[in-house]
């Protein structure tokens, strides 16, 4: 009753002494919740076991009990039932994965600054897109409700309980997505990528700057004196510090394979032939590049729309006007803003999955300007 | 960090004051998170308090001594979905923004017959997960977090589903009493 006060109660009360129907609707309504309750209790995993399944990239075995690995087992099958009937299960692990994120932080705030550190840190930057480092509240872990599908989970499920049984220091690292799943990796150098689904990436060894793509992935680099660097089927994308997105193409045939590279800051380097350098290809910011085995071609392009695989939505020196509009296009609302930001450019990539208000929210922050929402219109404002 | 391991060390080997330690340098950490996750309540003290006596009964069985983030985490993590998972057992389920109780059923109506299942069909999916999230525990404010929305929205959401079950009702209630009406 944490949102009625007392007076409110006897109001509804009364109401439905008054009101047959209400009476009636409510008396149903409480049937059904109970229903549903009821099957939750029965049917959902028990918490350790969400908690060890979103924990599945965080821990490894010796974090685990004998229990734990047992329960871990045992639950799998569940797993997969529970998920096909209740969709709900894939966003409460998507919030337990974003509890422990927020854990980490209280960690590395306690801890990381006062002494040395010899557990890996969080990605230390502070981006506008780095959902790590993000000041705000809410983190959007919520498009794994969508990512997390039944088979995504399986896999996983298989694949979490394999890596919770052995080491993985000395094999070659593989990081998959599959069907509808759409992964963020913060990589050992701090780099981050955003793996789309059915994609692969991995490397040999100590991870040293260079993988492999296959599907697609949007890279955030950070600087560096080594290159890090791209190889996909067709050629090899090598670069310093910044922002791009790949996209591998399979046809069927070697000849259809293509590579897609969008820059959207700095400068990255297309090559077909390792060994020759001199049919490399500079891109610059807003430029595609596609490589096929045989030629390379740069042409201009919206970043938003080239980069819409990725499920990003990315700004560069847009001005404030058109932020709106794709805004407001984008999650289908209406947004009123003040006419003095018109004409304010932002730069800034923004994951869909953080939802409206938080993106607003984080815009106003970057523009020193307040946002409201109207509880009854749901009607956004942005002002300053 | 090292400093951790080797109070982990210390502390499996028998050392109370290392125990002790230990416990005093992650009381903070525990503090902060569970308010960041549930805010400034009394219910905060119960977590940190049950997430240390975790820590305190399990260190014995931490395999990696290096890992004690990871454990702690693990111990924070499941004490705050029970935490959730109990959040309204104490009350009587989730009808909150419904439920106007003592509101007493005292003959048996034809609502009473109409099936649970039938009733269930009539919410969406996006109604009956919200539903779900809400009877798990969290709050609406936690689910519109969670779902990349507002608290208005999903209670928003919450009612249209219940006037989509009263308009159920309604044509059920129509549907019986037809025929009575005819044979008059």
């Amino acid at each position: 009753m944490e949102h009625f006060s007392d007076a409110d109660l006897v109001s509804i009360r009364e109401a439905m002494q008054n009101d047959e129907q209400l009476n009636r609707a409510v008396r149903n309504w409480i049937k059904v919740s109970r229903h549903i309750g009821a099957n939750i209790r029965a049917e959902f995993p028990a918490e350790q076991a969400l908690v060890l399944f979103a924990l599945r990239d965080m821990i490894d075995g010796s974090d685990l009990t004998e229990a734990e690995v047992d329960l871990a087992r045992r639950s799998e099958s569940q797993f997969q039932t529970s998920l096909q009937n209740h969709p709900s299960i894939g966003i409460i692990v998507a919030r337990i994965a974003d509890d422990a994120k927020e854990f980490e932080r209280s960690w590395s705030l306690s801890f990381d600054s006062k002494e040395g550190n010899d557990e890996p840190k969080p990605n230390p930057k502070l981006r506008l897109h780095n959902r790590d480092a993000m000041p705000l509240r809410s983190r959007g872990m919520r498009l794994v409700r969508y990512a997390i599908s039944t088979a995504a989970v399986v896999t996983l499920i298989s694949l979490s309980i394999l890596q919770l049984s052995k080491d993985n220091q000395t094999r070659p690292t593989q990081i998959a997505t599959v069907t509808n799943e759409l992964r963020t990796v913060t990589l050992n150098d701090g780099s981050t990528l955003r793996l789309a689904p059915s994609s692969t990436i991995s490397w040999d060894g100590e991870f040293n700057r260079a993988v492999t793509l296959t599907g697609a992935a949007y890279f955030d680099v950070v600087p560096s004196p080594t290159a890090f660097i791209v190889h996909t089927p067709s050629g090899t994308t090598t670069v310093l510090g910044t922002e791009f997105g790949v996209q591998t193409v399979d046809n069927g045939t070697n000849s259809a394979q293509q590579t897609i590279v969008t820059l959207v800051s700095g400068r990255v380097s297309l090559s077909l032939d390792d060994n020759d350098p001199s049919n490399d290809i500079i891109l610059t910011p807003g430029k595609q590049g596609i490589l096929t085995l045989t030629d390379i071609s740069v042409s201009s392009v919206n970043l938003l729309d080239a980069l819409a695989w990725s499920e990003l939505i990315v700004f560069r020196d847009t001005p404030m006007k058109e932020v709106k509009e794709k805004l407001a296009k984008q999650f289908d609302v209406t947004i009123e803003m003040s006419h003095n930001l018109n004409e304010t450019l932002l730069t800034g990539t923004f994951e869909q999955d953080r939802g409206i208000k938080e993106i607003l929210d984080i815009v106003a922050a970057a523009l020193g300007a307040t946002v409201q929402i109207d509880s009854k219109s749901g009607v956004y404002s942005l002002s300053k | 960090m090292q400093v951790i391991t080797e109070l982990v060390e210390r502390a499996k080997a028998g050392d109370e004051a290392a125990l002790s330690a230990i416990l005093i340098k992650i009381e903070p950490v525990l503090r902060s998170f569970f308010i960041s996750r549930i805010g400034r309540r009394i219910d905060v003290d119960d977590l940190v308090q049950n997430t240390l006596l975790r820590v305190h009964r399990g260190l014995v069985d931490l395999k990696d001594n290096s890992r004690l983030k990871a454990f702690a985490m693990k111990g924070a993590l499941y004490e705050l979905q029970d935490f959730y998972r109990g959040r309204y057992t104490a009350k009587e389920a989730l009808y909150d923004a419904h439920d106007p109780p003592e509101v007493v059923s005292n003959d048996s109506r034809p609502e009473d017959i109409l099936d649970v299942e039938q009733a269930l069909n009539s919410l969406s999916p996006k109604a009956r997960e919200i539903i779900e999230l809400r009877e798990y525990g969290y709050k609406y404010e936690e689910i519109a977090d969670m779902v990349g929305s507002t608290e208005a929205a999903i209670k928003m959401q919450v009612k249209r589903a219940f006037d989509r079950m009263k308009d159920a009702l309604m044509m059920f209630l129509v549907w019986i009493a037809l025929p009575a009406s005819f044979n008059r």
